[in-house]
């Protein structure tokens, strides 16, 4: 939207340009463009430099930002480049003031990005995430652990705050056993995972009742193996343990090549 | 509409497939990910900064641990004819053999028996979120 330029514009915009560019990813210069729209609607266009490019749209900076549907846009924008070829995604809310910035970050980092492509041409990531059927493992624990049980029977008919001390040292127990199991069932899953992945990256640290938080990158070739292979284990531990596969999505986890590229 | 998932367990099966259409599923998904610029050749939208406000760390509290004792003073047991120690053990031996296939078959072989009685599925829904995914980001 634009608006009428007012006369003390001169004044309070010194520090920040109006206009700006939205970046999304990089990708390959030679990316056939795709039919979709960015954030405030603006049309997606490349800035190359050689044989890369930054997926860029148009922004006005000069009113408050309406972040759900920025988000939205964002993630649209990276999953339907995902679709058609490899891209890098940049943070969301990275803005430049023109072409010639970004075309300069594209040169900079020419060498780390081309390996970046690289390792991302022809896969994409999923999600795996894995949690405790509660009620079920803390019958496991309760059945299986003496010292749990023991204080269990001891503080569930009692007041609260007669029992306050055992109740937390009951907790601690069960919290300690669920992440000492956590850890096993985590291991049993990435056992399954990684014959199938490029890559695996823990996505964040997980406590009880989450057993895993993993992205995966995968070979386009094997993600329906990975599909029937994944529910296959989740039919065999559904009792015990519920798995959510999301994907495929844009390879947000391994953008930043380094860690994980060869 | 890029993102493919079918409908959690439509066609009867198992594992999960849920589409990240909320904004909180959003916000977990690309928060903190991708290429980070150098601040100064970058321009940033006022609050965006915000978004990075992340709860993500998990710390394992006295109310965590008051939960958790809850839930499991709440637990109405009542005995099973399966032994789930040995399930457990059963499957982590299946998937400490690396291969995909023959860890499914080892857990097949260890489960195989127990494939009939389906009907818990539902009434599992989703467990409680995990203490600490609240976030602040949406607090301006």
């Amino acid at each position: 939207m634009s608006r009428e330029p007012r006369p003390d514009d001169s004044v309070t915009s010194t520090a920040q340009p109006d206009q700006g560019l939205w970046v999304y990813g990089v990708v390959d210069a030679e990316l056939d463009m795709v039919e979709v729209r960015g954030v405030d609607r603006e049309p997606i266009r490349l800035v190359r430099a050689g044989r890369i490019a930054a997926a860029v749209s148009s922004i006005v900076l000069d009113r408050p930002p309406g972040r759900k549907a920025e988000l939205l846009a964002f993630q649209s924008v990276l999953d339907t480049l995902a679709a058609a070829g490899p891209v890098a995604p940049v943070r969301f809310g990275t803005i430049f003031p023109d072409e010639e910035a970004v075309a300069q970050f594209l040169e900079d980092r020419r060498e780390e990005f081309e390996r970046v492509l690289g390792g991302l041409r022809g896969r994409r990531q999923y999600i795996l995430r894995a949690t405790y059927v509660e009620e079920l493992v803390l019958e496991e624990v309760v059945r299986e652990v003496p010292e749990i049980r023991e204080l269990r029977e001891r503080t569930r008919d009692r007041r609260e705050d007669a029992s306050y001390g055992d109740r937390v040292r009951l907790g601690e127990l069960v919290v300690h056993e669920l992440e000492r199991r956590g850890a096993d069932d985590a291991a049993m899953l990435f056992g399954f995972v990684h014959p199938l992945a490029a890559a695996v990256l823990e996505r964040s640290e997980v406590a009880p009742p989450t057993v895993m938080d993993a992205a995966l990158l995968v070979d386009e070739a094997d993600a329906e193996r990975l599909v029937e292979v994944l529910e296959e284990v989740a039919e065999a531990v559904h009792e015990r343990i519920r798995l959510d596969l999301t994907g495929p999505m844009a390879p947000y986890d391994f953008a930043d090549g380094p860690s994980w590229a060869s | 509409m890029t993102i493919q998932s079918t409908q959690r367990r439509s066609d009867g099966g198992y594992l999960g497939r849920p589409a990240p259409s909320g904004l909180a599923d959003v916000l977990e998904i690309i928060l903190d990910k991708g290429i980070v610029i150098d601040a100064y050749v970058r321009v940033s939208l006022v609050g965006i900064e915000l978004l990075t406000i992340d709860a993500r760390i998990v710390i394992a509290s006295v109310d965590t641990y008051l939960r958790f004792a809850e839930a499991t003073n709440r637990l109405d047991l009542y005995e099973k004819g399966k032994d789930l120690g040995e399930m457990v053990s059963d499957l982590q031996r299946g998937g400490a053999s690396g291969k995909a296939q023959g860890a499914v078959e080892g857990v097949k072989r260890a489960l195989g028996r127990g494939h009939s009685d389906d009907e818990d599925d539902d009434r599992s829904s989703r467990p409680a979120k995990r203490p600490a995914s609240a976030r602040r980001s949406e607090s301006r």
